[in-house]
């Protein structure tokens, strides 16, 4: 897949969790937020905080830059904002609201590190492996290569809108947002069909060629990739009991 | 409304991942069935559409932000099947890539923001543009939709809390909240619709099918 699209995720760290197969990491990280989730509410600590460290440890292993998990946190900021309301809808609230910012925490940063090890395009193959259905599949895989093309155009459009004088704070005042919003919901469609008339020229026959270029995971792959959920399941299984 | 992990029961979250598996199940055969080929890439672009559009958060009140949810938009746009599919994949791509959501709560994620507006939304569309023009009856849809998805919304954060959650109070924040979020959203879906029935009328898919006599 083309990787012109995803100068965000240059990045010059290669580490052996890079190079693992996609699929593996996939299904670590899903195995391990679901072993989170499932830790049983109350007044517990030590769950959280030893799956954090395992995680930590991944992290620094794959040398994930700190800057791009903390941006990924401010982005959960507002719901953290949201939990805040519960101590006082919910009796026992401080623990539940604990809890759950806990556990989104840690969600977050799994996948950060599932997004700092492997490129969106890498990601999409291993849940294909993983049984995705083709349809999401193809859905996905045009979302994720023009995702960056659509947003560079949203920003060119905010910055002419600003060289000109449209500085809209309030809700009233974004007509012009607004109807550029508009302009980028019809150039994006039509885009698509471009796109479409390019795989007709390129000889698409109603199927995507196979993306799978690299061998499926080995067996030695898959049990490296179990540390971490299994890990995570016995924290759980301690916790539960 | 990507609805982040923890903030769901295991009950909750399980009777969200088999909704969505049946809903997202039946738009697979749908689309098979009904969607043109040639609609798969325009799928793809509005689902990175969707995805850029969400970005930008407009804090409203605390805890909610103000976005294009895009589920009414969708559905008008390519059909209730692939438009739900669409969405879905809006879903899994906040979820695994961009960390806006979390797993084991996609499930609910997906039923409230695809399935409410496939399977409530385009009909009522299809109901209302018979008296109204289709930017008007996308709007009042959309913002229908954000109303019934805040509403499934409650009922799955309060389905399994056994630690006594007030209902009253969380569904009075939820639907104060959200009541301006319809407003925006209906506000920017019939924007939206009008600019493209005005530019491209032809890649409004809810124009496509005649009015209901």
């Amino acid at each position: 897949m083309s990787q012109a699209h995803q100068q965000e995720l240059d990045t010059t760290v290669e580490t052996p969790l890079h190079r693992a197969p996609a699929e593996c990491k996939v299904a670590a990280t899903i195995v391990f937020v679901v072993a989170v989730a499932l830790v049983p509410r109350g007044d517990l600590v030590w769950p959280y905080a030893v799956d954090a460290a395992i995680l930590l440890a991944v992290a620094a292993f794959a040398r994930v830059d700190p800057r791009m998990l903390g941006a990924r946190l401010l982005f959960e900021l507002p719901f953290v904002l949201f939990v805040l309301v519960l101590p006082f809808v919910a009796e026992d609230g401080w623990w539940l609201a604990f809890g759950i910012v806990a556990k989104a925490t840690l969600a977050v940063l799994a996948t950060g590190v599932l997004a700092w090890t492997t490129p969106p395009a890498e990601i999409l193959r291993g849940a294909e492996r993983l049984g995705l259905p083709r349809q999401l599949v193809a859905i996905a895989g045009f979302a994720i290569r023009y995702l960056q093309v659509i947003g560079d155009e949203l920003r060119r459009m905010r910055l002419a809108r600003v060289q000109r004088g449209d500085t809209a704070r309030w809700l009233w005042q974004s007509s012009a947002a607004t109807r550029g919003f508009g302009a980028l919901a019809v150039r994006t469609l039509e885009r698509g069909e471009r796109v479409h008339t390019a795989m007709l020229a390129r000889g698409y026959g109603g199927r995507m060629p196979a993306l799978q270029l690299a061998p499926s995971a080995s067996p030695l792959a898959w049990m490296v990739a179990a540390i971490l959920p299994a890990a995570a399941i016995a924290v759980l299984v301690v916790a539960r009991l | 409304m990507h609805i982040p992990e923890g903030f769901l029961t295991g009950e909750a979250a399980a009777v969200g991942a088999v909704t969505a598996a049946l809903g997202v199940g039946i738009c697979l055969r749908g689309a098979r069935r009904h969607a043109r080929e040639r609609d798969l890439p325009i799928a793809g672009l509005a689902a990175a559409f969707f995805v850029v559009g969400e970005a930008p958060f407009i804090p409203v009140t605390i805890g909610t932000n103000a976005h294009l949810l895009g589920g009414a938009l969708a559905v008008a746009l390519l059909g209730p099947y692939l438009g739900a599919l669409t969405i879905t994949t809006v879903c899994l791509i906040q979820a695994l890539v961009f960390g806006s959501g979390g797993i084991t709560t996609l499930g609910a994620t997906i039923t409230v923001l695809a399935l409410v507006p496939a399977f409530v939304g385009y009909p009522a569309l299809l109901a209302l543009r018979k008296p109204l023009p289709l930017p008007v009856a996308g709007g009042i849809t959309a913002g229908l939709c954000v109303l019934l998805s805040a509403a499934v919304f409650v009922a799955f954060m309060t389905l399994g809390a056994d630690s006594g959650i007030d209902r009253g109070t969380f569904a009075g924040v939820t639907f104060g909240a959200y009541a301006v979020v319809a407003l925006i959203e209906g506000v920017i879906t019939a924007l939206l619709l009008r600019a493209l029935l005005s530019l491209r009328p032809d890649l409004v898919r809810a124009r496509r099918r005649p009015v209901p006599a």
